[in-house]
C-alpha cells in the first residue's frame, strides 16, 4: 500500500473522528448524568446539519451565520426537549429511552416531509485543497480538527477549572451526594442536554460540509456516538475523545484496505470486542463494578 | 473440627483502597461464627468475595477443600454457599411461596418441602403475599428462607437481625441455632450483640479490612484492644 | 383472584375474540381488509416474542426488526439459490434469527441493561448497511423478489390472501399460547425473579446471564418466523425492512398494548395499524402521529392504554361508590 493513501486516510480519519466526539460527548455526559441511552441524540445533529442548509447552503463566510443559527436553533429544541420530556423520565431512565425513539421517529419524518428522502449537499466555509505529493489536504476538513481541537481545549479546562464544571463532574459521580452538598442537580442536567444538543448540531453542520446530509443520518452517527461512548466509558467525557479518535482511525484503516462501504461496521465490531475483553470500558466509566 | 471454608490471605482493593486486607477466615463445620466491626470494616465485602460476587484482588478462597474464587457466583449455591444480603431484598411482586422456589427451577438444588421451610422461618401464614408487601422483618426472614431453600452447608448471613423486632430477632437466633444443628455451618454479620453473643461460637472481630480478633466470646470479653476499638462497655 | 377466576375471564376474553377472528373473512370485508388482518397476525406474531423479552425477561430490543429480517432474507435467499420449500424456510428462518440473537445477546446480556439496548441499535443499523452493501448476496437496495407462493403442503396451501389470513392467524394464536406459556415454565420463572432483583436471583442459582440470551434467541424465533412469512406473503424483501424503523414500531406497538397482559401486544398491532387507514394519513404523516401518540402514552400511561384506562375508570367507578 502506498504512504499517501495511509496519509491520505488518516487525515480524513481525523476530521471525521471531531465530528465523533462531538456527537459523542453529549451522549456520554446525558448518560452519567441521567441513565438515558438517547438515541435521539442523533437526530439533533440532523438538525444542526438541515439548519445550516437552510440559512446557508451556499458556503463561504455565510457558513459562520449558518453554524451560529444551526447551535441558537438546536439549542432551543434541546431545552425544550428536556423541559419538555425528558424532565420527567428521569426517575425512570428507560422511559427517557423509550420517548427518544418516539423522538426519532418524530424528527425523522418532519424532515422527510418537508425535505424528503435525498441527499442534500452545502458548501463549506473553505474550499481551497492543498497537494503534497499525493496527498490532498482540505482546507475545511483542517478547519473542523482545528475547531473541534479548540473546542475540547475549551470544553476541558471548563469540565476541570470551572464552577460548573466541577458541579457536572460531582453530579455525573454521584447524583444523590451532588444534591446533598447542594448541586442543583436539575439544572447540571438541563445544561448537559443543552450543551450535548449544541455540540452535536456543531458536529451536524461540520458533517454537512464534507459529506451528503439526508433524514436518516441520525440512526448511523447515533450508533457510532454510542460506540465511542461504550468503547471509552460510559459517562466519562476524556475515555470518549480517545475513542472518537480510535474509532476515525479504525475507520480510515478500513477505507485504505478498501473494504470503505463497510465502514460502518467497524463501531459494532469495536464495541463488541470492547464488551467481550472490558465490559466497564476501555477507562473507566461512572458506574462502579457493583 | 474439620474446615469447611477457608480464605488464604484474602485481599480486596477497590481503587487502591483496601476494603478486605490480608483476611484468613476459617469456618469449620457445624460452627456458628459471628463477624462483627465497626461500618466500613469490611465485613460485607468480605461476605461478597467469599460467595463469588466479587473477585479478590489477592489470596485464595477454598471450600471443601477445592478452591472457589474464580468460580462464577451462580455456581456458588450448587457448591453449598448460600447467602443473604444486607438490604432487605425480595423478588418484588412474587409471592412468598414463588420467592422460596425459585432457587427449584434452576436444577441445581435437592428439592425442597417449601411448607415446611417457611413455617421454619416464620412465613407460615404469609404463603401468598407479594415479598415486597410483607413488612421490613419479615423481608428479611424470607431472604432467610431463600438461602435456606438451596440446601447449603454453609449459611452467610448478612445483617440477619437488623430492624427486627426482639421477639423476631429471638426466633431467628432460635433458628440458626436449628440450621446449625442439621449440620450447616454459619456466618453471621451483625451489630446486635445480645443476637449475636448467645449463639455465636466463635467470633471474629474485623477493623479497616483486618482481622484484629478471633476467638471465643470468654477470650474476647479478656481482650482489651477489641472493647476500646468496638464493643464499648455496656455490651460486655 | 384464583386461578379458576382468572381462566375464566381470559376465556370470555379471548373466546369471542377468536371467533371474530375466524369469521372475519367470510364478512362482507374488502381484500384489502384481509391484508391488513394478515399484516396484523404477522407483526403480532414479533410483537408477542418482544412482548415475552420485555414482560418476562424486563429487556426492551431495538432489533427485532432486524431478527425479523434475517428471517425473510434466510427465507428468501434459501428459496431463491437453493429451491427450498417454503415449509422448510420457515424453520430455517427461526433458527437463523435465533442464532443471530444469540450472537448480539451473548457479548452484551452478560452485562446489564442498556448496553444491550445499544447494541440492538447498533446490530440493527449494521445488518441494513451489509444488507444494502453485500450485493453478491443480497442484491443491494433493489431486494430480492421472491415470486413463488409456497408449496401445498398436504391439504394446505397458501395462493389466496384467505389462505394467508388462516394461516398467519394460526401462528399469531401459537404465538400468543407460547407467549402465555413461556412466563410459566422454569425459564420463565427465573428470568422474572433476575429481572426483579439479580443479585438475588444469582445467590439462589440462577445463571441470568445465560437466561437471558436465551430468552432474547427465543424471541428471534418468533421474528424469524414473522419475518419468513412477510417475505413469502409480499414476494420481496429489501434493507428498509431491517433497519432499526422497524425495530422501533414493534416497540412502539407492544408498549401503545401495554406488555404486562396477554391482551395488550394484539391490541396495540391492531391499534397501530388501523391508525393511517382511519385518519388517511400518508406514511410520513403516520409515523409522526405514531411517535406522537407513542411519547404521550410513554408519559401520561407508562402500562399502556388498555391498562391505563382500566384504572382510570375503575378509580371512577370508586368515586362513584363513595359518593352514593
Amino acid at each position: 500500500m502506498d504512504i499517501w493513501v495511509v496519509l491520505q486516510q488518516a487525515f480524513n480519519g481525523l476530521s471525521v473522528a471531531s465530528i465523533y466526539m462531538l456527537v459523542a460527548v453529549g451522549i456520554t455526559l446525558v448518560f452519567g448524568l441521567t441513565g438515558i441511552v438517547n438515541f435521539a441524540h442523533g437526530e439533533l445533529m440532523m438538525l444542526g446539519a438541515y439548519a445550516l442548509l437552510v440559512v446557508a447552503p451556499q458556503g463561504g463566510p455565510v457558513f459562520v451565520v449558518g453554524l451560529v443559527a444551526a447551535l441558537v436553533f438546536v439549542g432551543l429544541v434541546s431545552f425544550a426537549l428536556e423541559r419538555g420530556l425528558f424532565r420527567y423520565t428521569l426517575k425512570r431512565p428507560v422511559n427517557g429511552f423509550l420517548v427518544s425513539l418516539g423522538l426519532i421517529l418524530v424528527i425523522q419524518n418532519i424532515l422527510i416531509e418537508f425535505w424528503t428522502i435525498t441527499q442534500k449537499n452545502v458548501a463549506p466555509l473553505f474550499s481551497t485543497i492543498w497537494r503534497y505529493g499525493d496527498l490532498r489536504i482540505s482546507s475545511q476538513r483542517v478547519f473542523i480538527i482545528v475547531v473541534t481541537a479548540l473546542i475540547f481545549t475549551a470544553f476541558g479546562l471548563a469540565l476541570r477549572y470551572s464552577k460548573v464544571g466541577v458541579a457536572l463532574r460531582a453530579t455525573a459521580l454521584d447524583r444523590e451526594t451532588a444534591t446533598l452538598m447542594g448541586i442543583p442537580v436539575p439544572r447540571m442536567i438541563m445544561l448537559t442536554f443543552i450543551g450535548g444538543g449544541i455540540l452535536a448540531a456543531t458536529g451536524g453542520a461540520f458533517l454537512a460540509t464534507i459529506y451528503p446530509i439526508s433524514p436518516m443520518m441520525g440512526s448511523s452517527y447515533v450508533v457510532k456516538g454510542f460506540a465511542v461512548a461504550i468503547v471509552g466509558g460510559l459517562g466519562n467525557v476524556g475515555g470518549a475523545m480517545i475513542a472518537a479518535f480510535l474509532l476515525g482511525m479504525a475507520e480510515a484503516a478500513n477505507a485504505a484496505f478498501g473494504f470503505g462501504e463497510w465502514t460502518d461496521a467497524v463501531s459494532f465490531a469495536l464495541m463488541i470486542l470492547m464488551l467481550l475483553l472490558r465490559p466497564q470500558g476501555l477507562l473507566r466509566g461512572t458506574e462502579a463494578a457493583i | 473440627m474439620s474446615v469447611l471454608l477457608e480464605t488464604r490471605a484474602l485481599s480486596k482493593h477497590f481503587s487502591g483502597v483496601a476494603a478486605v486486607d490480608e483476611v484468613d477466615l476459617r469456618i469449620a463445620k457445624g460452627e456458628i461464627l459471628a463477624v462483627v466491626g465497626p461500618n466500613g470494616s469490611g465485613k460485607t465485602t468480605l461476605f461478597n468475595v467469599t460467595s463469588g460476587f466479587l473477585k479478590p484482588t489477592t489470596g485464595s478462597v477454598w471450600f471443601e477443600g477445592r478452591r472457589i474464587d474464580e468460580s462464577a457466583p451462580h455456581l456458588l449455591p450448587g457448591r453449598g454457599i448460600a447467602r443473604t444480603f444486607q438490604q432487605a431484598m425480595t423478588f418484588g411482586e412474587l409471592s412468598v411461596r414463588e420467592t422460596v422456589m425459585v432457587p427449584g427451577y434452576t436444577g441445581r438444588f435437592p428439592k425442597v418441602d417449601v411448607n415446611r421451610l417457611l413455617r421454619l422461618c416464620g412465613l407460615g401464614d404469609q404463603a401468598e403475599v407479594a415479598g415486597n408487601a410483607l413488612p421490613y422483618g419479615r423481608q428479611r426472614s424470607l431472604g432467610v428462607a431463600l438461602a435456606l431453600a438451596t440446601s447449603p452447608r454453609l449459611l452467610l448471613l448478612d445483617e440477619p437481625a437488623a430492624g427486627l423486632s426482639e421477639e423476631d430477632a429471638a426466633r431467628l437466633a432460635a433458628l440458626i441455632r436449628d440450621i446449625r444443628d442439621e449440620g450447616v455451618s454459619v456466618a453471621v454479620i451483625d451489630h446486635n450483640m445480645h443476637f449475636l453473643l448467645p449463639i455465636a461460637d466463635r467470633i471474629m472481630v474485623m477493623e479497616t479490612g483486618r482481622v484484629i480478633f478471633d476467638g471465643t466470646t470468654a477470650d474476647m470479653q479478656a481482650h482489651q484492644r477489641v472493647i476500646d476499638v468496638y464493643l464499648g462497655q455496656d455490651v460486655v | 383472584m384464583p386461578a379458576r377466576s382468572v381462566m375464566l375471564k381470559g376465556a370470555a376474553f379471548w373466546l369471542p375474540v377468536l371467533a371474530l377472528a375466524l369469521i372475519f373473512p367470510q364478512l362482507p370485508v374488502s381484500g384489502r381488509s384481509v391484508h391488513t388482518g394478515v399484516l396484523i397476525c404477522i407483526y403480532g406474531v414479533t410483537v408477542y416474542g418482544l412482548g415475552f423479552l420485555f414482560g418476562t425477561a424486563g429487556q426492551l430490543s431495538v432489533a427485532h426488526g432486524t431478527l425479523w429480517g434475517v428471517g425473510g432474507y434466510t427465507a428468501a435467499l434459501l428459496t431463491l439459490n437453493y429451491g427450498v420449500s417454503f415449509w422448510l424456510c420457515l424453520p430455517a428462518a427461526m433458527v437463523m434469527a435465533a442464532l443471530f440473537a444469540g450472537l448480539v445477546g451473548y457479548p452484551s446480556l452478560r452485562v446489564k441493561g442498556h448496553y444491550f439496548l445499544i447494541m440492538t441499535f447498533a446490530f440493527s443499523e449494521i445488518a441494513r448497511v451489509v444488507a444494502l452493501n453485500w450485493r453478491t448476496l443480497t442484491n443491494g437496495d433493489t431486494g430480492l423478489v421472491l415470486a413463488a407462493s409456497p408449496d401445498a403442503l398436504g391439504p394446505i396451501t397458501l395462493n389466496s390472501r384467505v389462505e394467508w389470513y388462516y394461516f398467519t392467524l394460526f401462528l399469531l394464536v401459537v404465538a400468543i399460547i407460547a407467549a402465555a406459556i413461556l412466563p410459566r415454565i422454569p425459564l420463565g420463572r427465573r428470568l422474572k425473579a433476575a429481572a426483579q432483583n439479580e443479585a438475588l436471583a444469582t445467590a439462589a442459582g440462577v445463571n441470568a446471564a445465560r437466561d437471558r440470551v436465551v430468552a432474547f434467541m427465543i424471541s428471534g424465533l418468533f421474528a424469524g418466523c414473522a419475518g419468513a412469512c412477510w417475505a413469502y406473503y409480499q414476494h420481496f424483501m429489501n434493507p428498509d425492512q431491517f433497519g432499526s424503523g422497524p425495530g422501533i414500531e414493534f416497540i412502539l406497538m407492544l408498549l401503545i398494548g401495554g406488555a404486562q397482559s396477554l391482551s395488550g401486544p394484539i391490541i396495540g398491532v391492531i391499534v397501530t395499524m388501523l391508525l393511517p387507514r382511519v385518519f388517511g394519513f400518508s406514511a410520513t404523516q403516520n409515523e409522526i402521529a405514531l411517535g406522537v401518540i407513542f411519547i404521550a402514552i410513554i408519559l401520561l400511561m407508562p402500562k399502556g392504554v388498555p391498562a391505563s384506562l382500566g384504572d382510570l375508570l375503575r378509580g371512577r367507578l370508586r368515586a362513584k361508590g363513595r359518593a352514593a
